[in-house]
């Protein structure tokens, strides 16, 4: 992410601390939320963002809350405002989702290769090759897809329903893929052992380092 | 109250005629078109027409310092912005001038206020 958008992001923070009406606070949150999962570009979210904060404390010391600002609908706002602003190409969207699974799969690894050493530690067999799993590589992609999809998901939907609801929905969602992933992860790791390839240490790390660089220049250049 | 469908088409051109007055943000154009008899328009129907207005390179936004808390967008007319209100109003006053002959004529009618 380019410095000028992190300073506006810092920038937005700060000047949200202004906000004190509760309805307004949540409300924005969900159009934040909602803005982060369109298509248009990051400095443009942050843009709209302070717009939007700088409306809301003008209007909290005019005594308004954020209905009397924006109105009933902030969906409605949210894609009138998303229409006016130039949208990221395909590529742009394929790049920057293609980055987030970079960075998933990062974390994935090294979660992977710290469990490998630790097993490797305690076995004494300190740094050396240990084998890679169909197993473990298809829980992999479907832990993956499954973050992607759940984010995406609550983006589309921070609108929908009061928060009672959403809280009560989104805590059902949880414990539903938590025990799903558990599962799936004990099935696949206990029944599919084919090995695939050996792999060592010091390469995971050199991956988790390049993926790492990776992750950083898509960030940098296409966010 | 005017109908939105009926305000549609012409609230864009009003806002530009608004900012032409004085170099102003969203909640005082909110207020203005309430003075003019426009009703409550909300900041949260401005905004995106302030952007569009934006991007067509009709509006200029510029930060100044605000009384009430951190510094406030403020908005003024670029010269493509007159040339596009000075199109508006032509185009506008030529309707208002096609729509009144037809209420006049509609009025001086038989069928007006059932008397047909």
């Amino acid at each position: 992410m380019k410095k000028s958008v992190k300073n506006l992001m810092r920038e937005n923070e700060n000047l949200e601390k202004e906000i004190h009406n509760e309805d307004s606070i949540k409300a924005l949150t969900d159009i934040v939320v909602y803005l982060r999962g369109s298509r248009i570009s990051m400095l443009d979210q942050e843009k709209v963002r302070k717009d939007i904060v700088e409306m809301l404390i003008d209007g909290e010391k005019r005594g308004q809350d954020i209905r009397e600002i924006i109105g009933d609908d902030f969906k409605e706002f949210c894609d009138n405002v998303i229409s006016e602003i130039p949208k990221k190409s395909n590529l742009q969207v394929m790049i920057e989702n293609f980055g987030d699974v970079l960075l998933g799969l990062d974390m994935l690894l090294f979660i992977r290769l710290i469990f490998v050493l630790l097993s490797q530690i305690t076995n004494h067999t300190f740094i050396s090759a240990f084998p890679v799993r169909l197993g473990e590589m298809i829980t992999g992609i479907v832990i993956l897809v499954t973050a992607v999809a759940l984010v995406q998901w609550i983006c589309r939907n921070s609108f929908e329903g009061d928060d009672a609801e959403k809280d009560r929905k989104y805590t059902i969602i949880a414990v539903f893929i938590a025990m799903f992933l558990t599962g799936f992860c004990i099935v696949m790791n206990l029944f599919v052992k084919v090995e695939l390839f050996m792999i060592h240490p010091i390469v995971i790390i050199a991956i988790i380092v390049l993926i790492a660089i990776l992750c950083k220049v898509i960030e940098y250049y296409v966010k | 109250m005017i109908p939105s469908q009926m305000l549609k088409g012409t609230l864009e051109g009003c806002v530009l005629a608004i900012i032409s007055q004085k170099e102003t943000y969203g909640y005082e154009i909110s207020e203005s078109l309430s003075k003019y008899g426009f009703g409550t328009i909300k900041e949260g129907t401005i905004y995106p027409m302030l952007l569009r207005l934006e991007k067509n390179g009709f509006i200029q936004a510029i930060y100044k310092e605000s009384e009430l808390g951190p510094k406030r967008k403020y908005y003024r007319l670029t010269e493509e912005g007159k040339s596009n209100l000075v199109e508006f109003l032509s185009s506008y006053e030529e309707l208002s001038n096609a729509v009144n002959h037809l209420i006049q004529d509609v009025k001086e009618g038989d069928c007006y206020e059932e008397k047909c």
